[in-house]
């Protein structure tokens, strides 16, 4: 598919070899008047994979998929698709000649033309009703090319637009928001099938989503992004576990910060003193990220012990938040059978798998659990 | 101006943002070329007036008859508006909130009048009342030969107002339509009467709507050729007319069109401030249930009355009247020809200005919707330029620029549809801006990430979908120009009747039954825009 470039395109071309990675992007820049969207980055899309792009609305997560599409020009940097130079230095491909395959938010469904019309919209002429109903039937449609857009329910238009975006056979699939139209009962479902169809046809694909578990459920790797940065680029337990900085931490799962002091071998929290394990830290003043499931509560008598002031029902288990002697909040995970009411008294079991040792924004060490030998979770 | 082009306007325009992309080199190019090609007329009127010398366009404009011109045209546009606020205000409540009996026959015939261009209104009412009119036929048997005068300020006054309310009319209507009845009931529940209510509440709400359409009402009447030449009231556009008639003075008719182009401009200002506040009036869109409605209890009948009269005098006499000369005419074996003639050669001409100024307005829109910035700013309002100017001045513009810079051009249909290009860019602007606005623009970047090019993406994906806003626009102007009557009475080649210059001809002749057919064929063309506009208000969409 790759020969099948035209000598018209303005990319250059190099020998493809298997490594080569779907998207390179090297210093991407986009300005926005004084804004800056997306601010130096660089990252690669492997083969076959699935990346998510997760951050807060106006990260700039958005502007980094229209680039790589080529609806927006980049200020600096350079950016390869499968190994075509389609943005650098005096080189701009149009994006009717990168072959990428775009998802809109809103599907962008053409209107006044039929499913079959709209998915073979970008195949050539010769190829156009084979691969529509290939495709169409790839995504479960089959029997739906006569009908037109508004016709369909939101995730048959859903599954519409990513037939369109597969069906010229695109080096890289774009998916900006998909599942922020449909109705939450729906969107898990749909979110399920467009992964099953991903995986299948063995796109790479970067997807953009402020929705964690969305990220968590179909991606391979994540780029966690804020203010126009990509803040940490890794597998979503890598992202969840081990977050590199405090924002990260934050922004996906609920994290709380405790105080803490790494004195030589140990580190001293409110809620106990935990060796280092020969991790090297300098001594002095850090905060250590606290995840719900790494609080057990147990209730007490004891009325100086601290209290519980809230409690979350999520399903599956419940959150309940505690004030500390100091008055500081933390939350604890449990079943969400147990229940504790608001002014109860528990006491605080910390038994962390691990510790994440913060100092300013930045992650500054790793503690691995002390019961087990070194092994990777 | 057209009553359905003035409301599209109307529309809040959505301010999109500072376009990110610079627009192609074609469409810029293309939208400052057609800005330029508008403004010329405004452009030449002002080197035409100032050859005279400084001292000439200052002895025209402090002259006392230019004065005594100015409070002549001014007086007319006051009575004329506070006629038209006076009809308008209480029968937009009246149609859309009250026990009215028959309201929503009245709601669709009171709006009506508005598809009676001012010439055929002035025309029926000279036609019924002047002298070897109508009414004399009727009387002069009875021994009656002395009639109330129709001709001067008061003719004038009556045809403006009764063919102008509509513009109040409609405005107010629609803002009518547009309040939240949960305001009316919170001064309810917070203790106020329900006259209190509509005094303190209602009205104040009303009153930038009211502001609107009376102000259109007012710049329609300064721009008013056809009313005030037939029923020979001087105000500024018959003043130039006869100055230039007169050909020996023609630059005294190219200062008092800047004078009048000046007073429009003031108008103007006037107009977007009100509006500008209307906005801030505005509820919410989608008002949640329908509003109460009032009881008019012994008014009820009186009301009736008032209404019918109006319908009456507004739009059966003149279609009456339209009628009878038609079957007189047709009595005495009327010259159906010379009609069709002239219908065929309006068609002509508007078709070309339909087709022409919706080419115009394509860059233009394009710009506005696409690509917002300082230059698509700068090129929208340039286009606004016929919709600011008297169709009389820019034909004048015209005719000079003719005779002195385009000889060849002059005496063609070439001149006139330029005028209607210059007159009508607006209202081909309207319907086209509309459907690009509808025009999700991620549809073009989906036809570009999936391979195809420009001209495919316009082609396959943005033509077929403004289809219809192309068609609107086209139809607007086609049908405006159609009854458009001083620009053609100007620039039409010499021997090229149209059916509006028929009806003007021969009223001021005196020949009735000839202005009868062509006065038909214009009402008829212009019922078109606003039975599909009063359609579309109908259907739930």
């Amino acid at each position: 598919m790759r020969t099948a470039l035209g000598a018209r395109d303005a990319g250059t071309l190099r020998p493809v070899t298997a490594h080569d990675p779907a998207v390179r992007c090297v210093g991407l820049t986009k300005r926005f008047g004084p804004t800056v969207a997306v601010d130096d980055v660089t990252l690669d899309v492997e083969p076959g994979e699935i990346l998510a792009l997760l951050g807060p609305s106006g990260c700039g997560k958005t502007t980094f998929l229209r680039l790589v599409a080529g609806f927006e020009r980049a200020e600096t940097g350079t950016i390869e698709l499968a190994a075509r130079t389609v943005v650098g230095h005096h080189v701009f491909v149009p994006p009717e000649r990168r072959r990428v395959g775009f998802v809109f938010q809103d599907y962008a469904l053409f209107p006044h033309l039929s499913v079959a019309d709209n998915v073979g919209f970008g195949v050539d002429r010769r190829s156009r009703a084979e691969r529509t109903s290939l495709t169409l039937a790839l995504v479960g449609l089959g029997g739906l090319g006569d009908r037109y857009p508004h016709e369909l329910s939101g995730g048959q238009q859903q599954r519409v637009a990513l037939a369109r975006a597969l069906a010229p056979g695109p080096a890289i699939v774009l998916l900006d928001e998909p599942f922020s139209n449909l109705d939450a009962d729906l969107r898990e479902r749909v979110r399920g099938e467009v992964r099953t169809i991903l995986r299948t046809t063995g796109s790479s694909t970067v997807f953009v989503t402020h929705d964690q578990e969305e990220a968590f459920d179909i991606a391979d790797r994540i780029a966690v992004m804020n203010e126009g940065r990509i803040e940490q680029l890794g597998r979503p337990e890598e992202i969840y576990h081990t977050p590199e900085t405090r924002f990260v931490a934050d922004f996906v799962g609920d994290a709380d910060f405790l105080p803490a002091e790494v004195t030589g071998a140990e580190l001293v929290t409110e809620l106990g003193a935990y060796p280092m394990n020969g991790v090297d830290v300098e001594p002095g003043p850090v905060e250590i990220m606290l995840r719900p499931e790494d609080i057990r509560l147990v209730r007490t008598r004891d009325r100086s012990a601290p209290e519980v002031v809230g409690r979350r029902f999520k399903g599956v288990l419940s959150l309940s938040t505690v004030r500390l002697q100091t008055g500081r909040i933390v939350t604890g995970a449990h079943s969400s059978q147990e229940i504790f009411t608001p002014g109860e008294r528990v006491e605080i079991r910390f038994r962390p798998d691990h510790l994440v040792l913060f100092r300013g924004d930045r992650r500054v060490a790793w503690i691995p659990a002390r019961v087990k030998t070194g092994t990777d979770r | 101006m057209d009553a359905a082009g003035a409301l599209a306007e109307r529309a809040p325009s959505l301010r999109a943002k500072e376009s990110r992309r610079p627009p192609p080199r074609s469409v810029a190019a293309g939208a400052v070329v057609v800005a330029l090609v508008v403004l010329l007329p405004t452009a030449y009127m002002i080197v035409r007036a100032s050859e005279g010398g400084a001292h000439d366009f200052l002895a025209t404009i402090t002259d006392g008859t230019t004065f005594a011109l100015l409070l002549r045209t001014l007086a007319l546009a006051a009575a004329v508006t506070a006629g038209a606020l006076a009809i308008g205000v209480p029968l937009a409540w009246l149609t859309t909130r009250t026990d009215l009996p028959g309201r929503r026959v009245f709601s669709v015939l009171t709006a009506l009048p508005l598809v009676i261009p001012t010439y055929v209104g002035g025309y029926a009412f000279v036609a019924a009342l002047g002298p070897k009119g109508l009414a004399q036929e009727l009387l002069a048997p009875l021994g009656i030969d002395r009639l109330p005068e129709i001709y001067g300020f008061f003719g004038a006054w009556l045809v403006l107002t009764l063919f102008t309310y509509p513009y109040v009319l409609l405005t107010v209507r629609a803002a009518v339509r547009r309040l939240d009845p949960a305001v009316e009931e919170a001064a309810r529940a917070l203790g106020r009467s329900d006259r209190e209510t509509f005094r303190r509440i209602v009205l104040p709400q009303l009153r930038p709507a009211a502001t609107a359409g009376g102000l259109l009402v007012a710049l329609y009447t300064i721009h008013d050729f056809g009313a005030v030449s037939l029923l020979r009231y001087d105000t500024f556009t018959r003043s130039i007319y006869v100055s230039y008639q007169g050909s020996f003075d023609r630059s005294r008719a190219a200062v008092l069109s800047l004078v009048l182009v000046a007073l429009t401009i003031l108008i103007l200002a006037v107009e977007s401030r009100a509006r500008g506040r209307a906005a801030y009036y505005r509820s919410h869109a989608g008002a949640p249930r329908r509003p109460r409605e009032r009881r008019l209890g012994r008014r009820r009948w009186p009301a009736f009355a008032a209404c019918s009269a109006l319908v009456s005098v507004a739009l059966l006499l003149p279609l009456g009247v339209v009628t009878y000369w038609m079957l007189h005419s047709a009595r005495e074996g009327g010259d159906i020809g010379r009609t069709l003639g002239a219908a065929l050669n309006s068609f002509e001409a508007s078709a070309l200005g339909a087709v022409l100024a919706v080419a115009a307005a394509w860059p233009i829109a394009v710009m506005a919707v696409r690509f917002p910035g300082r230059l698509a700013r700068a090129t929208e309002r340039a286009s606004y330029t016929g919709y600011a100017l008297p169709g009389l001045v820019v034909a004048l513009a015209l005719v000079f620029f003719g005779i002195r810079a385009a000889p060849a051009l002059y005496q063609t249909l070439v001149l006139l549809v330029f005028a209607y290009i210059v007159l009508f860019l607006p209202q081909a602007q309207g319907p086209l801006r509309a459907s690009l606005l509808q025009l999700n623009p991620a549809l073009e970047d989906a036809a570009h990430s999936l391979g195809a090019g420009r001209l495919r993406t316009v082609g396959r994906v943005i033509l077929p979908l403004v289809r219809p806003g192309i068609a609107a626009g086209a139809a607007l102007v086609f049908l405006t120009a159609m009854k458009e009557l001083p620009a053609t009475l100007l620039l039409a080649p010499t021997g090229f009747r149209t059916l509006a210059t028929e009806v003007w001809t021969a009223t001021n002749a005196s020949f009735f039954d000839r202005a009868a057919p062509p006065a038909l064929a214009i009402v008829l063309a212009s019922s078109i825009p606003l039975a599909v506009l009063m359609l579309r208000e109908r259907t739930p969409r």
